[in-house]
């Protein structure tokens, strides 16, 4: 995790859900589409099943950004999982905000399973944002052994 | 105020009414009030009540094993107990709500400040006038100076909860979301920087959990060992997602009664986190805490229609 | 108090920022800075706030010789064979100056606890041995001290290798060890004048003034006999259940250990954590913070002085001062001496 260096490539974590996202993602696999490969995807039951945590200590040990990804409203697999989880991050944002988190470095998206396309846009996109921002030194664990 | 909670008191147990009064009386430190748990009418004689009563007493209530209890409640009490009643953690006519006029708490860590950390001695109020006793000096100003900045603009609500209303409660004054707006001009390299000063001094005695009304999982994720969330060390970070964490815990439940801020050891206030996320809960959902025994809980409902300009 | 006049030299308060500086030079040296709630231990640098207020600092000594949280060792396996690697410590001579009497006398209670043979603890001990403590005598105790109830005295010299006591225009330095003469003999300071003896003697009469009446904590008879008194049912109520008094106390020394990362931690744990008793099973043998405080009342002042021939407490009032429900240690243990089995 060298800044400076220019071949300096962020790391991120995706929280997909296992109904849309992260078949959505699959698609974007077999139809070949291109996004940069930065992302390492955690594949959850629901995005109302990320616990905050998740997401902070994704950070703490070696994420520079995270990505959580769910089912549009009215398509979530257990009726209502994503509508709660709405709630969760649009506090998790302010929470993060007050703390000077940059807004780029967790970011939410509902992607379906036909939205391939969408997948890759997303993670060209939070690809993009983080990078410009740099390694997250803030939350990350200061000396921390590299995680394998 | 003080005589006619020691008489309310001292009647509702020796007609036993209920069998623990909960209020305060005075500590062993200059200034300071320990809680009281009266269980015989002339224990009540030792109750007091004045703006160094600052230890929320709500957080006892779900320990006690009384029957019915008397509770002293200021606002605070007060918006707790509305809190621990919608989450049914204790039924409501457990508890007898003796509301009490507030018009705010001394803050010690203001007082600190203005005597420039000199050690009090001694300490009194006399009327609205406060006296301050050190080693061969003595400072008397009037106690509002050194009140808890989280006082301002204090909601002042009844909720319903009072079993016998507050007196004639002085009316909330100021913006209580002041407190925030004061700190938009910090940019996020100094919230930063702000947030990890914080966390190197926290020593994780979790002292603000303890003292929290509305911390009561049974099991702190902090103390979780299988899988452990958080690491053995003493990282910055650590500290960092536990206050994190803790805060997105209580969204929607914290009553800002600033036991957190109080009961640090080591001068961690960051009562701000938990009041941004008052105010994000009350603009976008619409939700303030303390208020409504009957109301939905923030996380775990949602509205079809809640924003969500920020998902992609 | 042993009298020393013969060896006494005096240092003026504006000597001792380059005598810091000089010796933050040579090697570290801990400080006893800042105000208030943000006081502690920490290492010197030109413009530190060194003047102490009353009684001693929010945080304590025993973090620099026992830290909140250390690697004991590292481990990985190579080649398919594992390695271990102990931490050492530096060894690097170390000062620390600003010890109050209380903080002294805590690290030499807690020496037997790490030192005693066959089990020395090496990270403890090589830091024990690496420190010249300089002591800052205690002209104007807290509001919460009561180190004379628990065996100390403000000017107390246990532990110290220098003890400084402060008077007008400076401090009356007092080299008590070989390694105290060893720091005071090259800062080439001038003998002190007899009124400046007198005058160090006035602040420790003044000192011990102030805290005469702290009754004694000597409770360990009476709470062998009192385990399951009905008062612990009422002692406990206010206690929150915070680990502010075990992790502020000096002479509080529980940990746990933790791995992360091909490292072993230890860590601060407290007695008055459910999580500290927690078997893997389930069972908890002490349930409710009754037991807890017991169990951190009956460690200081019964178990430790069984095996030690004297409380674990240095009477330095931190506790007192901290407790966010101000459950007061003094009125607690006031309470317990009324006990009878």
């Amino acid at each position: 995790m060298n800044a400076a260096s220019a071949t300096w490539e962020p790391k991120i974590v995706a929280f997909l859900c296992h109904w849309c996202s992260y078949a959505g993602a699959d698609l974007a696999g077999i139809s070949r589409l291109q996004y940069p490969p930065n992302v390492r995807v955690v594949r959850v039951p629901c995005s109302g099943a990320v616990n905050p945590i998740y997401i902070l200590k994704a950070l703490q040990r070696g994420a520079d950004g995270v990505l959580v990804s769910g089912c549009h409203p009215g398509d979530c697999h257990y009726l209502a999982g994503n509508l709660v989880a709405r709630r969760k991050f649009a506090l998790l944002k302010r929470l993060l905000e007050q703390v000077g988190m940059e807004e780029q470095r967790v970011q939410f998206s509902w992607v379906s399973a036909a939205e391939g396309q969408k997948f890759a846009d997303v993670i060209r996109k939070v690809v993009g944002d983080v990078k410009a921002l740099g390694p997250a030194g803030f939350l990350s664990k200061a000396g921390r052994a590299s995680c394998p | 105020m003080t005589a006619n909670l020691r008489e309310t008191a001292a009647r509702l147990l020796a007609e036993g009414t209920v069998q623990l009064v909960l209020g305060w009386e005075r500590g062993t430190l200059p200034l300071r009030t320990t809680p009281l748990f009266a269980r015989e009418p002339g224990d009540a004689e030792r109750l007091v009540y004045d703006p160094t009563c600052d230890h929320n007493l709500s957080g006892y209530l779900g320990r006690l094993k009384e029957e019915r209890v008397a509770l002293a409640a200021r606002p605070c009490e007060a918006r707790t107990l509305v809190e621990q009643v919608r989450e049914n953690r204790i039924a409501r006519d457990r508890v007898l709500a003796i509301g009490l006029p507030c018009s705010g708490m001394i803050s010690r860590r203001a007082l600190a400040s203005r005597l420039a950390d000199r050690v009090i001695r001694e300490g009194r109020l006399a009327g609205d006038r406060l006296v301050v006793v050190g080693d061969g000096w003595q400072e008397e100003f009037p106690w509002v100076e050194v009140r808890d900045p989280a006082c301002q603009g204090c909601r002042l609500p009844d909720p319903g909860i009072y079993w016998v209303a507050p007196e004639a409660p002085a009316p909330p004054e100021g913006d209580r979301f002041a407190r925030l707006d004061a700190r938009t001009a910090l940019s996020p390299e100094q919230r930063r920087e702000e947030f990890r000063q914080a966390a190197e001094r926290c020593i994780a005695c979790y002292a603000c959990r303890q003292a929290c009304p509305m911390c009561v999982c049974a099991e702190c994720f902090a103390d979780r060992t299988a899988p452990a969330l958080l690491g053995p060390t003493a990282d910055p970070s650590e500290a960092m997602l536990f206050h994190l964490v803790r805060a997105m815990h209580l969204a929607g439940r914290c009553v800002d009664c600033g036991a957190c801020a109080r009961a640090c050891p080591v001068g961690v206030d960051l009562r701000h986190l938990h009041l941004a996320l008052e105010r994000e809960a009350a603009e976008r959902f619409d939700h303030r805490p303390g208020v409504d025994p009957e109301a939905r809980p923030l996380v775990g409902s949602f509205r079809p229609d809640d924003r969500e300009e920020f998902i992609l | 108090m042993k009298e020393r006049p013969a060896m006494a030299v005096f240092l003026t308060r504006d000597q001792l920022p380059a005598v810091l500086a000089a010796s933050a030079e040579r090697g570290p040296t801990w400080v006893a800075a800042g105000r208030g709630e943000d006081s502690g231990f920490i290492p010197y640098r030109p413009g530190l706030c060194l003047d102490r207020e009353a009684g001693p600092t929010r945080r304590t000594l025993k973090e620099v010789f026992f830290p909140r949280a250390e690697v004991l060792f590292g481990y990985a396996t190579v080649d398919g064979v594992p390695r271990l690697q102990p931490a050492e410590p530096s060894g690097q001579p170390m000062v620390v100056f600003g010890v109050r009497p209380c903080d002294a006398r805590a690290l030499a209670l807690l020496d037997p606890v790490f030192e005693e043979p066959p089990h020395v603890d090496g990270l403890w001990a090589g830091r024990r041995q690496a420190a010249t403590l300089v002591g800052l005598g205690c002209d104007r105790p807290g509001p919460a001290c009561f180190c004379p109830a628990a065996g100390g005295d403000p000017l107390g010299e246990e532990g110290l290798d220098v003890l400084l006591v402060p008077v007008d225009g400076g401090y009356l330095v007092r080299p008590l060890t070989e390694r105290g003469r060893a720091w005071t003999e090259p800062l080439g300071l001038p003998p002190a004048r007899p009124e400046q003896q007198a005058a160090a003697e006035a602040v420790a009469a003044r000192a011990r003034e102030r805290l005469a009446g702290s009754p004694p904590v000597d409770l360990q008879a009476t709470l062998a006999r009192g385990f399951e008194h009905a008062l612990w049912d009422r002692l406990h109520e206010r206690c929150l259940g915070c680990a502010a008094c075990t992790y502020l106390c000096p002479t509080c020394h529980c940990f746990d250990v933790g791995d992360e990362d091909g490292r072993r931690w230890r860590r601060w744990d407290s007695c008055m954590f459910p999580a500290f008793t927690l078997h893997a099973s389930g069972h908890n043998p002490r349930t409710t913070g009754k037991e807890r405080m017991r169990q951190r009342l009956m460690h200081k002042f019964c178990y430790y002085p069984e095996r030690r021939g004297r409380p674990a407490c240095v009477g330095c009032g931190r506790c007192v001062e901290i407790c966010p429900a101000n459950v007061d240690l003094r009125s607690v243990l006031d309470q317990l001496k009324g006990v009878r089995a």
